[in-house]
């Protein structure tokens, strides 16, 4: 590992300590957020374990609905195509 | 306004919140509300985002804390590390590079300072925390926990996962890759006063 004397090391500390502050929240801030955090009346969303159960179930059912939307689109279109190819080589 | 914190042991006060106490839940919030937006504000630059960053972290903390279940970490290490993978979202939403008001963050002026000297004195720190917000995340976690926070190297491994040796480690890592930018920082500090 490299080295580096322990002096410099020292000054780059002491700029830090110096200048690293802790910053407060405003005092309004801090008051506001707190009543919003303890008020029982406060509106909270929560999604309950039956909740989310039912949102995957409702995406995989979008999604077999969709790949079989897909295959009965092709199948339609090959179909048609097929009796395009009949048609004109009559 | 501050209020007194009620005499609540962090133990207690978390079984009690879990419990749907948010009397509980508010005593804890009062004891960390501050450490947790001041280390919020130095990884985000500014006021109105630490703000929404600060609330959300107690707001996910609530959901939680009744799942919170004690693996010998501090509470503290909990709401650091939400705080800390919250920020990583903000920054990844946010890829362009914020303004960072810094004047903000630093300037205590000390009454009876020459107005010149509070001037260099000011532009060394606003050049030094760009120099921290230019470091790798983990780097700036880092320095935050260790000089804003003031937490010890085993502090600062339970919130980053990491053991005191890698944390030491990454800690003298930082301070060489600091080295060549602080000797700018404090020669052209230097230049300008001259």
């Amino acid at each position: 590992m490299e080295k580096a004397p322990s002096s410099e090391f020292d000054r780059i500390e002491n700029v830090m300590h110096s200048s690293l502050q802790p910053v407060a929240p405003r005092p309004e801030f801090v008051e506001g957020l707190h009543q919003r955090l303890t008020d029982p009346m406060t509106p909270t969303v929560r999604f309950t374990r039956q909740y989310s159960s039912q949102f995957i179930l409702l995406i995989i059912a979008t999604v077999l609905s969709g790949i079989v939307f897909i295959l009965t689109a092709s199948r339609v279109i090959i179909s048609l195509i097929r009796e395009f190819r009949l048609t004109s080589s009559s | 306004m501050v209020r007194k914190v009620p005499e609540l042991s962090d133990e207690i006060a978390l079984k009690l919140a879990a419990q749907g106490d948010q009397e509980a839940f508010g005593v804890l919030y009062e004891r960390y509300v501050g450490r947790i937006y001041s280390y919020i504000y130095y990884r985000t630059g500014n006021q109105h985002d630490a703000e929404d960053l600060t609330a959300r972290v107690f707001f996910r903390a609530l959901r939680h804390v009744e799942n919170y279940t004690d693996r010998g970490l501090p509470l503290s290490a909990w709401l650091y590390r939400i705080a800390h993978n919250l920020v990583a979202n903000w920054h990844r939403d946010n890829s362009r590079r914020k303004e960072i008001p810094l004047d903000e963050i630093i300037l205590v002026r000390q009454s009876g300072d020459l107005p010149e000297a509070v001037l260099i004195e000011n532009e060394e720190k606003e050049n030094l925390l760009g120099v921290i917000h230019r470091l790798p995340a983990d780097r700036q976690q880092l320095i935050i926990l260790k000089f804003v926070e003031h937490l010890s190297n085993a502090e600062i491994g339970q919130v980053m996962g990491r053991s005191e040796g890698a944390v030491k480690s990454l800690y003298h890592r930082t301070l060489l890759s600091l080295r060549g930018d602080f000797d700018h920082i404090l020669i052209s500090g230097s230049n300008d006063g001259l």
